[in-house]
Parts: structure tokens; C-alpha cells; sequence
């Protein structure tokens, strides 16, 4: 008798249904796998063959085949133990077909029948939900589908367990939280804006940047707290809706990065690789591909210190993520996109020995060596930056003052009314923050006066601001009018956008 | 081979031999050996060449006879058949590879179970 399982695989964050069919025969007792498996699920024979024996079923000594459909999709991993191990169940009459219709099962088995929990369950539990079918899964999974609300979970311990309860002699508890109480619970960030003391100025920047959503950079000398303030971005971006944790959260659920502490992610990422990460790390890759740290930061900030360190390859590969906010990697087996809607957000030192703007210590570069470092991040990765800032040393005086800095929280409401501001602009487009915009939005939205003109043109002439930081300086001008709840730019927005624009300014080069 | 399991293995070919007639198959060789390997019985039915191997176990404890005939058994089984297809010239002859397992004392009505045609041997490649 031939049985049929339901089951799910993903590529790349997106699930598609998978068909089990299992045939047994008379013939040499094998196991055969056909549609496409990779090695890890050609292995699941062995593990399904010890888990069914060591939980008391018998399996048959015939000719068993198992065909994994659609055969054209790449098969991988070991999510199919649990449903290839039913449907032998099935086929060989010791299960009826009749309890697993309208079920998607996954998991992986243990050799004593034990199921473990498997990757990527979130994206696979919506669909699951969509399809209005239920969803058996190991216990440990269990918490991470329960977040989609209404899906019906039958969360299994073991091989025994998933037939006790298919066969109805077990009932299992049905496992429902409050997503919107789990949103709350793990919202909170652990560091706040306050904790920084001084660099008012970079504080202001940060400000805009996440109120336009604007790429930034800073430069400073070492020990300034570039990344200090880097790491409290988030926390004055507005709140993830549950819509934007769920697009999160499914990046980490392909990436297994979901746990029993972590069971959604509900604040905004902040992802620092190390300088000496690869491109595949960094905008995912592989023989079997995975997302990379851009979409990890979806949604969130991308933070890479010491940018000139970063191999330029590296960098060079962030150029279409940043335009597009989604990455597309192609092999030779298909291409997958992944989402990749980050905030980037750079720092590094004015020169190698890291003093050079530094009053109270000396640099010791030569001006070949500083030429050399800021050639590395020239360029195109630059121009897709709109605000570079200078991060100087902290003061004594103002690192021992006691005086409280303003709280992230009052920082955020300015920021989340800027963002309100810029979403009715753009309503009609399809873009949402002033970042965003294109050359022709920049002409209607950024309008200047007079005056405005006037300094935007001795700016150019006076200080040598190249043409491509002519829309940059537009954009941010207005974010700062946004801020300010300005309908129009005015000369002190303008004033305050030239100033965040301290490389094209060359003040060292 | 103790002297004992040689003895089971003859019975069981005999056991398979009386299996084979009574459902009218011809029986052309017994033991054929070459040295590639051997082929316990080489018998004829529907127009076809039939190589079988037999596999007797008194008790399947340790796993049906049947998961025995691995791989590495069909590859020998699959030398040897070309050798014998070759020594009598049978080249305009289909041919069928069959397993017969008897598990149980061959004398006292043992379980036998016949699989036709249970292995390909194009994957062999000579």
C-alpha cells in the first residue's frame, strides 16, 4: 500500500509543501529515497530504521521506497525522519492512513525514538496556518510555531507519542500563547541612549539618521565610544510592529537561532560582525545557502566597525542590499532571496594609528599611510552614506558629570513622529523614509528658498562638496525639517545636513 | 564454516530445489562455480535463465536471510552469472536474478519465500 505525508522544506525563507509517498514492495529489503534527497536526508534510513525498532514497531523486510515530491526542489536535512517514519508506519498497515491526512509533520528522530526539534519551524508554521492544516512538530518547536495565533500544534516527544496521539489514544495539550504578551515580554532593551555621556552632537546624529532611516558613519579616535553609541541605535528606531518581528524572526528561525529563551525576536537586531567576516557570511551564501548577517540585521542595524578593515570584496557586495533591501544569491542550483531592509551603520578612525584628529595626542601616520586607509571605503559604499560624523574623545569633565543624559525613550517619540510625517508623504510611493528617495522625489519633496539655494551653492564652491553629496545633503535636510515638524527646509536644517557630510569636506586628506 | 552451517546451507539449496520444481521451473545447474564466485542454482522457466541464490537461516534473530544478499553478494552473483552465460554461449537469453530465503530448519517445513527478479545488475559495471 502506498501512504502519503505531508511535510515542508524551505528554501531560503519561504516554505513550500513537500509529499511523502512511501511504497512498499517484495523484493531485497532496502530502503530507497528518490526526489531529490542531499546526503542528510539519504542517512535518515538508518536513524528511521533504529527509531521505529527501538520503539516497538516492527519494520517491514521489503522493498520500501520513498518519494519525496515535488522531485525537482533539493531535499536536505534531517526534518523528514519523523514523517518518513509514519509513513512506513502507514504503508505497512500499522498506522491508518486516515489519522494523518490534513497534518504536516516534521522532525528529526533520535535512534531511541526520541524527536528533536529541526530548523527553520516559524515560516513553515504561517503557511501551515494559511492552509488551515495542523502542525506536528518535537516539543522544542512547539513554542516558536505557537506564535503564529489559531495554528493547531501537536507538539511530540517521541515516535510513540506521535502515534499515540494520531491514533487518538493520547491526547495532547494544546499549546497557545499570547503572541502579543511574548512581543511584549521581550521588547526591552537592555542599554538606553542615557548610559552615554557627552557627544551630544553624535547623539543629534544618530537622531536623524534613525528618524530618515540614513546610513551613517563615524570617525573618531579609539576608545571615543563609536560602538557604545552604535549599539543604543535601536533602541531609538521605532518599535518593531508584530508584522516586521515576524519577518525577523523567520530569518533566525532558518538560522536555528530560535530557543526556548529567545522564542521571538521582538526588538530591533543589532549585528556586528567582525572585520574579518567573508561575503558569503556576510550577505549569505554557501553550497547550501543560508542567510548572512544583512538579513540577520533585517529590519535592525548592520553595525561594522573598523569599516577600512573589512576586505574590500567584502564591502563591495553590501552595494545591492543597501539598494535594494533584499539580497538575491544565485547558484548554479537556483537563486534565493532574503530579506534586507538594514540600517548600516560604520565606524572607524581617522587614520591607522587612530590620533589624527585627536588634539591632546600626536598621530603618527604619514600622509601616504592615511591616503592609503581612506582610499579603502572611497567610493560607491560611501556615496550610499548620508551622514559622516565625527566621534571626538570624551572630556573628563563630561565623563564624571552626574548630570543625567536624555533617555532613549523621549528620543524615539521624536523619531517615531518624524517617521509619521514621512509616511504620509510617501503614501503614494513605495518607499518610506526619506533615505529612500529617488533623484525625482528629491526635486518635488526637497524644495530650498532663496537663501537656502544661495548657501548650498557657496557650500559646494567654499567647502569642495562633490555633486553626488548634493542629493545627500537634500535628503537629510529634510529629515532634520521633519524632526523640527517643518513643511519646508529651512537654512538652519541645510546648515546642520553640510555639516554631516565631513568627508566630502576633506579636512584631512 | 563449521560443519553444522554447511550442512544447513545443502539442505536448504535441496529445500529450494523441491520449491523450484514443484512450481515447474527447470532446473539446469546446481553449484555452478567458477572463480568469480558461485551460483547456487541455474534453472529455466517462461523462457528465461534464472540464476538463484539461496540463503538459509534457522532463525531470523539476526535479520532476514534476505538482507544477507547485499550488495556485495549481487556484485559476485553478478560475475559469476556472466561467466556461466558466457562458458554455455546463452547469448540469446533474457535472464533473471532470484533470491529464495528459507528461514526455519529446512527439514521441518521452513518459511520460504521466493522474491523474482530481486536485483538488477545494471549498476555492476564490468
Amino acid at each position: 500500500m502506498v501512504s502519503k505525508i505531508f511535510s515542508s522544506a524551505i528554501t531560503g525563507i519561504e516554505p513550500h509543501s513537500v509529499e511523502i509517498e512511501v511504497d512498499q514492495k517484495k523484493g531485497l529489503p532496502a530502503v530507497v529515497i528518490v526526489g531529490l534527497p542531499d546526503t542528510s536526508v539519504k542517512e535518515s534510513k538508518d536513524r528511521v530504521k533504529s527509531a521505529m525498532e527501538n520503539s516497538g514497531f516492527r519494520f517491514p523486510v521489503k522493498r520500501i521506497t520513498v518519494n519525496m515530491a515535488p522531485a525537482d526542489i533539493k531535499k536536505e536535512g534531517p526534518s523528514f525522519d519523523l514523517p518518513v517514519a509514519l509513513g512506513i508506519l502507514t504503508a505497512s498497515d500499522q498506522l491508518s492512513p486516515a489519522s494523518i491526512h490534513n497534518t504536516i509533520i516534521l522532525g528529526e528522530l533520535a535512534l531511541d525514538g526520541r524527536v528533536r526539534s529541526v530548523k527553520g519551524i516559524l515560516p513553515i508554521a504561517i503557511a501551515t496556518k494559511q492552509k488551515n492544516k495542523r502542525l506536528m512538530i518535537s516539543k522544542e518547536n512547539a513554542l516558536e510555531a505557537a506564535i503564529v495565533e489559531g495554528l493547531n500544534i501537536l507538539p511530540v516527544e517521541s515516535l510513540t507519542d506521535a502515534v499515540a496521539i494520531l491514533r487518538n489514544e493520547k491526547d495532547c495539550l494544546p499549546i497557545s500563547i499570547d503572541s502579543k504578551v511574548l512581543f511584549n515580554d521581550y521588547s526591552t532593551y537592555s542599554v538606553d541612549f542615557s548610559d552615554v555621556k557627552g557627544q551630544y552632537h553624535v547623539k543629534r546624529a544618530l537622531e536623524v539618521s534613525a528618524a530618515g532611516g540614513h546610513n551613517l558613519l563615524m570617525i573618531g579616535p579609539p576608545g571615543s565610544g563609536k560602538t557604545m553609541l552604535a549599539k543604543r541605535l535601536p533602541t531609538i528606531l521605532p518599535p518593531l510592529t508584530i508584522d516586521e518581528s515576524l519577518q525577523t524572526t523567520k530569518v533566525y528561525s532558518v538560522m536555528g537561532l530560535i530557543s526556548q529563551s529567545t522564542p521571538i525576536i521582538a526588538t530591533r537586531p543589532f549585528r556586528s560582525p567582525h572585520h574579518s567576516i567573508s561575503d558569503a557570511g556576510l550577505i549569505g551564501g554557501g553550497t547550501h545557502p543560508r542567510p548572512g548577517e544583512v538579513s540577520l540585521s533585517h529590519n535592525g542595524v548592520l553595525f561594522l566597525d573598523e569599516l577600512p578593515e573589512f576586505k574590500r570584496n567584502v564591502l563591495e557586495v553590501l552595494r545591492q542590499p543597501l539598494e535594494d533591501r533584499s539580497v538575491t544569491i544565485s547558484r548554479a542550483t537556483g537563486s534565493l532571496t532574503y530579506p534586507a531592509g538594514f540600517m548600516l551603520v560604520a565606524a572607524m578612525n581617522p587614520c591607522p594609528c587612530g590620533f589624527n584628529t585627536d588634539p591632546s595626542r600626536n598621530c603618527r601616520c604619514t600622509p601616504n599611510q592615511i591616503q592609503k586607509y581612506m582610499t579603502k571605503v572611497s567610493g560607491p559604499l560611501l556615496d550610499r552614506i548620508d551622514i559622516h560624523v565625527e566621534v571626538p574623545s570624551v572630556k573628563y569633565k563630561e565623563l564624571t558629570s552626574s548630570s543625567e543624559s536624555e533617555p532613549s525613550s523621549s528620543v524615539r517619540e521624536r523619531v517615531i513622529s518624524a517617521r509619521k510625517i514621512q509616511e504620509t508623504r510617501f503614501r503614494n510611493n513605495q518607499i518610506h523614509t526619506n533615505s529612500q528617495m529617488g533623484t525625482r522625489q528629491v526635486r518635488s519633496y526637497c524644495k530650498l528658498d532663496d537663501e537656502g539655494s544661495l548657501l548650498l551653492k557657496s557650500a559646494m564652491n567654499e567647502l569642495g562638496i562633490s555633486a553626488r553629496a548634493y542629493d545627500r545633503i537634500l535628503k537629510v535636510s529634510r529629515t532634520i525639517a521633519d524632526l523640527d515638524e517643518s513643511s519646508d527646509i529651512k537654512v538652519e536644517h541645510l546648515t546642520e545636513a553640510i555639516g554631516y557630510r565631513t568627508l566630502d569636506r576633506q579636512l584631512w586628506i | 564454516m563449521t560443519f553444522k552451517r554447511k550442512l544447513l546451507g545443502i539442505s536448504g539449496e535441496k529445500a529450494a530445489v523441491q520449491y523450484l520444481k514443484k512450481k515447474s521451473y527447470k532446473i539446469l545447474e546446481n553449484n555452478f562455480r567458477c572463480p568469480l564466485g558461485e551460483l547456487d542454482i541455474i534453472c529455466r522457466a517462461k523462457g528465461l535463465i534464472i540464476f538463484v541464490e539461496v540463503k538459509t537461516r534457522k532463525t531470523s534473530n539476526f535479520g532476514s536471510p534476505l538482507e544477507a544478499v547485499n550488495d556485495r553478494k549481487q556484485h559476485q552473483i553478478a560475475k559469476a552469472a556472466l561467466s556461466y552465460i558466457k562458458a554455455k554461449a546463452l547469448y540469446k537469453y533474457s535472464f533473471r536474478f532470484d533470491v529464495i530465503s528459507i528461514t526455519g530448519s529446512p527439514d521441518k517445513q521452513p518459511e520460504i519465500l521466493h522474491i523474482e527478479n530481486a536485483f538488477p545488475i545494471d549498476k555492476y559495471m564490468f
